[in-house]
Formats: C-alpha cells, sequence, structure tokens
C-alpha cells in the first residue's frame, strides 16, 4: 500500500474515530496497520484524521443544542395565520367567480345560438316552385346556382320587400320575368341590406357589367335588354367560380 | 440528524395538515426541523442575522407554496437544506460583507462537560473558524456531512451535485482543514495539541 492509497483510504472512512471504527476487511486493516508501522509520516497522517474526526464531533455535539430564536417562530406563525385567512377567503371568492363566470359563459352560448338561428332562418332555405305543379318545396341555397334578381329586365319596380323576401312566393312568382319562367324556378331578391355569410371563404366584388355577362353567368335576361348595363354585387367562392349575383338598385350606388 | 421513511410519512401528514390551514401542522413541521435548518445556516455562513433570515425566508417559502415539496424526490429536511443553502449564499453575496462568528460570541455552550473542559470548547472553537475559512464548496458538505450527518447521498441531494463530487470534495476540505490547523496552531510538525493551540486574535466564545 501507498502512501496516496492509504491517506485515501483514511479520508474516505465516514467514521468518527480512526482506528476503532475502522470498517473494513482483515486483510486491508492489516495492510495498513502494516503501512502505519512502517511509514512514519503515515502514522502522524492517522493521528491527524482521527484527531479532526474527533473535534468534528465534538463540534457537532457542542453545537446541537442551537435552536432559532423564539421570535422567528412567532413571525412564521403570523405569517402562516395570514396565510390561511387569505387562502380561505380567497376559495370562497374563486367558487363565487366560477358561479359567475358559468352564468355568463350559459347565458353568452344561449344569445348567441338565438341569433344564429335567427339570421339562417330567412336565407337557409329557398323555395322553388314550378309552374306546372304548382307545387312547393324546401331546397338548400347551394342547389341554387345564381341568387338574382327576377328583374333580370331591370324591372327593380317588382322587387318585394327586403325585410320579408319569403313572405309572398305566389306573387313574385307572378312578378317574375320571362327569363325566370323559362328556367322554371323562382329567383329571389337578395335585399341589398342582408349580408352574405361567408365562412366558407369567397368574396363580393361589385362591378358595372353588361346584362348579357349576367346571362353568361347563367341569371336569364331579356334579349332586348342585353345591351343595358347594370351595377351588381358578385360572390365569388374561394376558386374563383361565381356563387351569386346580386343587382344593386341606382339610389345604392350612389352610396 | 437521521431521515428514515417514518419521518417522510409522518411528514407528508403534516404537511396534509398545513395545506388544509391547520396550524398544528405547520408548528409541528417548524419544532422538528428549525433547529437543523438554523444550525446549518449558521455554520455554513457563521452570521447570526443571515442565518436567522435564510431559516425564515425557508420556512416561508414552505407556508407559500408547500405543494413545491414531492416527497418523492426525498425527505423534507434536504429540501428545506436545499432551500436554506440558497438564501445563505444569496444572502451572504449581497451583503458581501463576511465576518464569521462576529455575531458568534453570546451562542450557549452546550453540555456542562464542555464548560468544565475549556480546552475542547477551544478547539471547538477554533476548528468552527477555520471551517468558515473554507470556500464555499467544501465548507458546505463539511457541514451537511461531518456537522449534520447527512450521508453522501444526502449531501448529494442538498447542494445538487454528484455522490462523487460531494465525496471528493469531502476528502479535499479534510486536507484543508488540517492544512489550516497546522498552519494556526504551534506551527511545528502535527502533534497531539493539534486543536488545542489557539492562536491570538480568535477571542470569540462558542
Amino acid at each position: 500500500m501507498t502512501c496516496d492509497e492509504f491517506e485515501q483510504l483514511l479520508l474516505d472512512s465516514q467514521n468518527r474515530v480512526i482506528p476503532e471504527g475502522w470498517m473494513l476487511r482483515a486483510s486491508k486493516a492489516a495492510l495498513i496497520q502494516e503501512h502505519v508501522n512502517s511509514c512514519r509520516t503515515c502514522a502522524t497522517r492517522m493521528g491527524e484524521i482521527s484527531r479532526l474526526e474527533k473535534a468534528l464531533d465534538h463540534l457537532r455535539v457542542s453545537r446541537m443544542h442551537i435552536e432559532a430564536p423564539p421570535s422567528v417562530e412567532k413571525e412564521l406563525l403570523r405569517a402562516f395565520r395570514e396565510r390561511a385567512a387569505r387562502r380561505h377567503l380567497g376559495t370562497r371568492l374563486a367558487f363565487s367567480w366560477k358561479l359567475a363566470w358559468l352564468a355568463v359563459a350559459t347565458l353568452t352560448l344561449v344569445v348567441t345560438s338565438l341569433l344564429m338561428y335567427s339570421k339562417l332562418k330567412p336565407n337557409s332555405t329557398l323555395t322553388e316552385k314550378t309552374e306546372r305543379s304548382g307545387s312547393e318545396r324546401v331546397i338548400s341555397p347551394r342547389s341554387v346556382p345564381v341568387i338574382a334578381s327576377a328583374a333580370s329586365g331591370i324591372d327593380r319596380a317588382q322587387k318585394p320587400s327586403p325585410t320579408n323576401p319569403r313572405s309572398t312566393p305566389k306573387r313574385r312568382l307572378a312578378q317574375a320575368g320571362t327569363g325566370i319562367t323559362q328556367a322554371g324556378r323562382v329567383m329571389h331578391f337578395v335585399p341589398v341590406s342582408d349580408s352574405l355569410s361567408l365562412n366558407g371563404g369567397g368574396s363580393v366584388v361589385r362591378v358595372t357589367l353588361p346584362v348579357s355577362s349576367l346571362a353568361a353567368m347563367g341569371v336569364p335576361v331579356r334579349p332586348d335588354l342585353s345591351e343595358n348595363r347594370v351595377t351588381a354585387d358578385v360572390w365569388r367562392d374561394p376558386f374563383g367560380a361565381v356563387e351569386g349575383v346580386r343587382l344593386v338598385p341606382a339610389n345604392a350606388n350612389a352610396h | 440528524m437521521e431521515v428514515n421513511n417514518a419521518d417522510v410519512e409522518d411528514d407528508r401528514e403534516l404537511l396534509q395538515l398545513m395545506i388544509a390551514g391547520e396550524e398544528q401542522g405547520f408548528t409541528a413541521l417548524y419544532r422538528k426541523y428549525q433547529a437543523p435548518v438554523y444550525r446549518f445556516a449558521l455554520q455554513v455562513c457563521g452570521v447570526r442575522h443571515i442565518a436567522e433570515e435564510a431559516m425564515q425566508e425557508t420556512f416561508l417559502s414552505l407556508i407559500r407554496a408547500p405543494a413545491n415539496y414531492r416527497s418523492d424526490r426525498g425527505p423534507l429536511l434536504l429540501y428545506l437544506f436545499g432551500i436554506a443553502r440558497r438564501l445563505v449564499w444569496k444572502s451572504a453575496r449581497r451583503d458581501s460583507v463576511y465576518s464569521p462568528l462576529e455575531d458568534d460570541r453570546d451562542l450557549p455552550v452546550s453540555s456542562p462537560a464542555f464548560v468544565e473542559d475549556f480546552a475542547q470548547r477551544d478547539q471547538a472553537r477554533r476548528l468552527h473558524h477555520a471551517i468558515l475559512s473554507l470556500p464555499r464548496k467544501y465548507r458546505e458538505v463539511i457541514v451537511l456531512c461531518s456537522l449534520e450527518e447527512l450521508s453522501y447521498e444526502q449531501a448529494a441531494a442538498v447542494v445538487g451535485s454528484a455522490i462523487g463530487t460531494v465525496r471528493s470534495r469531502m476528502h479535499r476540505a479534510k486536507q484543508l482543514l488540517l492544512r489550516k490547523l497546522r498552519e494556526r496552531g504551534s506551527g511545528a510538525a502535527v502533534n497531539n495539541d493539534l486543536f488545542l493551540s489557539c492562536p491570538r486574535g480568535l477571542d470569540y466564545d462558542l
């Protein structure tokens, strides 16, 4: 055993007293003893470390009694009581807030649902009626490719009330121009004040175009008025395809 | 201070009481751990007001956020030691006045045996002074392992290092302590009075 190995072993020992508490195998202990007997420096070293361990032990014992001043405990207890009281109040407040938020959320949900229902209801269905059978059926908006003024012949006087476009389907049928009846369906007005739902994307562009262009979009028009120009809002889907056309009255255009 | 599984269980129950707002829970925990935490802080920094402040802040942090302690990561005492350690070094840096044991004059002496044995008192005083003169990383492991009787593993958890690091620091700390004590002693070769010869100028009491 070298002196370094000896010191390493000595320092690595967790025992307080050396060599009384030396917990090594007999063979190793014999080696150590042999080294101590032969090396005066290590013997001294062993004595030093032994005394250091004892001194550390004495120091530990001498400090066992040390405690924090009582004032610290008082301060901490005061802080604990304050904290506990605040937490108790906080829990109650949090419960009240939770109830309030729940009520507000429920109310918002109900109001939003009602609003959406009332918004969607007029546009959600369109009435299609054939001249021949006179029967009426409800169809979805997507099944009508073009929503246009029945007055493709620029007869805005016949436009029904924007506030209730579905009120008189029979009357609207009677008011429809030649082009409409040729297509076999009633084209409803989309009032200017109505807002289109663009949730699915797309855009609305206001353009001035000849009546013949409306024909190209599939709107039935009177041939004798094909040279006239009209102002219309064109509703295009995200891919640019025309979804609908809405004729704009002259007075609305002025604004 | 030895920590076993029963302690951990007790601590968990006391902590639950404390979280529920029961003062008894906190009081029991405080009385159980205030002494080791305060002792650790005092022995590491050597300045009483820093030790008191660190200990108070340690328990305040337990009051503010008891859920931060997780019993699966170790005993509560080690958690408290860890907080106290950070606070002590933080306070020491902030104050940047490091006068070990300047407030330590009036610390009472523990056992009558020590009062009678002045030599041993003096020896302990000198040793403590030597510990306080150690670099921080050696000082804390000596205090934790030798004075607070933590295992290397527990000390490693407190200082946030590997066990091997703690072991090597302990070796180095003991070597440094021996050298310091020898230098402050008679200056001669080590003899039986190694810890009994008191240098001039160190006239404080434990």
